[in-house]
């Protein structure tokens, strides 16, 4: 009966078994690098499916960085990584003029912004003013120089890392650049399981996997747009868009909350939804994809107000609450 | 004194001395010579006595910064006289060696605890919620919603909604009354935010459960994929509503 159903459900939709198998190749090559940090994957992918921007906080040492330079790997694009520093300029992200005196000219030097998949590790060590040279290139995904318009290829991914705001010698990301990442994902600690098992392969000799050789790629840049195709068709019934609405409007009127998320958390939350059912084979969203990712996508997107703040409430607590006041359409 | 009077003594004493002193005082004496009256030539010129302003002598007399004198402040009111005694009386009692330290402690933690409301109240604080969690969660109260699953009627929309061949409402109406009779039965607590997963994670029978996933499945296919159904797979998907809905009785 069942089958019969989702036969006729499935009829004229996209089959999302080749996005499942790319996505299982890719989780595989990490795995042979990476032990535990399963969410993580999961959220990256999600992310680069949905077109969004991530930004991965954790304490140093539990493989951050290394997850997202590995996930950089498994697909053939061009690649840079960019480590922010308190004295990086703008010029040294976004590129330079250099005089060519041969020709008399100046000619434009491309950054290492330019490239499909951007790690920059560390983002809040580098001040507002370097920050602030990421606006217009991960909205826009061009960069303007000297009154010309230089677009980036697609896709354009960037992958940020950063320790928590109290460790030293760190600076507060602009409140608009946190809005153009689609997602905040923190990383936690290794579970005790998965912290033997690293343990393990370190004691019996194995030594962890740090050779990025052993990852190979496994998909194309053209193959990660045609998956990205595939994702924009999947369905969201009209009843889950006034459920999001309804969530990210709800930050908004929050007596907890100082500052809302944006339309743009909105749509980044719509994207990430399709993203996520396609993930899990599915070729429409259901209101668990939209609460799963709801704290991800807009926990980094709110300011709470200093009383909350001073009583011990995360922007995650409220984003709980709301998500329980909200009734699930059915 | 004395000691002068012997150095004078002395001095006179030594003729070279005194007729050196009486030579300086005898060639000085013209010097200090005095002109008389009638050398000083009478002045010429007309005196006038000139008067001093009346209007601008008045206006500096009640200029206040030549007030010199001191206002004199009235005697105590009757309000400050009494409360003079009870400040007297406080630090009487306060002080008191008898009482000892803990008045002393008492008026310390009311200016603490007075510091303490003037910064809550600049800061605009509610203090209600600096204790429990439970008044925060309730701040966040259920709004009131557009359907309530215990008060519909859903026997009755149901046959509409077949009777308008709209057969995805008529589903999604089974799944509502399942979660109704599920709820009913204590299966599960129904609560407006809740998710289909968590409703089947809640059901603690087996099969009862595996029943329920596999009808949620059904209704997410149909409800959220819009998926359109026909006479025959609608009258099926029916049959499985309504033989979960015996079940769920069975289990109770």
């Amino acid at each position: 009966m069942e089958e019969e159903v989702l036969i006729t459900a499935q009829e004229n939709k996209t089959d999302y078994s080749n996005l499942r198998q790319a996505t299982n190749r890719i989780k595989a090559e990490l795995r042979q690098v990476i032990v535990g940090q399963e969410t993580l994957i999961e959220l990256l992918l999600v992310a680069m499916l949905a077109e969004g921007h991530v930004l991965i906080e954790g304490v140093p040492g539990i493989a951050k960085t290394l997850t997202a330079k590995l996930l950089a790997r498994t697909v053939q694009v061009d690649f840079s990584r960019i480590q922010f520093t308190p004295d990086l300029m703008p010029s040294d992200v976004l590129g330079t003029s250099v005089f060519h005196p041969g020709t008399i000219t100046f000619d434009y030097k491309r950054g290492p912004i330019f490239a499909n998949i951007v790690l920059i590790d560390e983002i809040n060590r580098a001040p507002a003013k370097t920050q602030a040279s990421l606006f217009e290139v991960m909205e826009e995904q061009h960069v303007t120089h000297d009154g010309k318009v230089y677009q980036l290829a697609s896709p354009f991914v960037v992958l940020a890392t950063q320790n928590p705001i109290e460790q030293e010698g760190t600076y507060r990301l602009p409140e608009a650049q946190l809005d153009r990442f689609m997602f905040k994902v923190l990383v936690e600690y290794p579970s005790l399981e998965e912290e033997i098992a690293i343990l393990e392969l370190q004691h019996n000799g194995e030594k962890l996997k740090r050779d990025l050789d052993c990852v190979q790629p496994v998909l194309s840049a053209d193959e990660l747009i045609a998956l990205r195709e595939a994702v924009q068709q999947v369905h969201l019934d009209k009843k889950l868009l006034e459920y999001i609405a309804q969530i990210v409007g709800e930050t908004r009127t929050n007596k907890s909350l100082y500052l809302g998320a944006s339309p743009r958390a909105s749509i980044a939350l719509l994207n990430s939804s399709k993203a996520f059912a396609a993930l899990r084979g599915r070729g429409f969203v259901t209101p668990e994809d939209v609460q799963e990712l709801a704290p991800v996508v807009l926990r980094h997107r709110i300011l709470l107000t200093p009383e909350r703040e001073m009583e011990g409430l995360t922007a995650d607590d409220v984003i709980k609450q709301i998500i329980q006041k909200i009734e699930v359409p059915r | 004194m004395t000691a002068i009077l012997l150095r004078m003594k002395e001095t006179f004493k030594q003729p070279y001395t005194f007729i050196l002193i009486l030579c300086l005082l005898l060639g000085f004496g013209p010097a200090t010579y005095a002109q008389s009256k009638d050398s000083i030539p009478a002045s010429q010129v007309p005196v006038t006595v000139r008067q001093f302003d009346p209007e601008q002598v008045e206006e500096l007399r009640s200029d206040k910064d030549f007030q010199y004198f001191e206002e004199v402040k009235p005697d105590k009111t009757f309000l400050e006289k009494v409360w003079n005694k009870f400040t007297r009386w406080l630090s009487k009692v306060f002080y008191s060696t008898k009482s000892g330290p803990v008045w002393e402690y008492l008026i310390y933690a009311f200016i603490v605890a007075g510091i303490i409301f003037i910064i809550v109240k600049l800061l605009r604080m509610d203090m209600t919620n600096l204790f429990s969690r439970k008044s925060i969660e309730s701040e966040m109260a259920y709004e009131v919603y557009e359907e309530n699953i215990h008060e519909m009627d859903i026997r009755s929309l149901i046959e509409e909604a077949i009777g308008q061949r709209d057969f995805r409402k008529a589903i999604r109406l089974h799944y509502l009354q399942s979660l109704k009779n599920l709820t009913d039965h204590g299966f599960i607590l129904w609560k407006p935010g809740k998710t289909n997963r968590s409703y089947i994670n809640e059901i603690k029978a087996p099969e009862l459960r595996r029943e329920f996933e596999q009808l949620t499945s059904m209704f997410e296919y149909v409800w959220y994929g819009g998926a359109a159904l026909g006479d025959e797979l609608f009258t099926s998907a029916r049959a499985e509503f309504i033989l979960f809905d015996k079940q769920i009785k069975q289990y109770a």
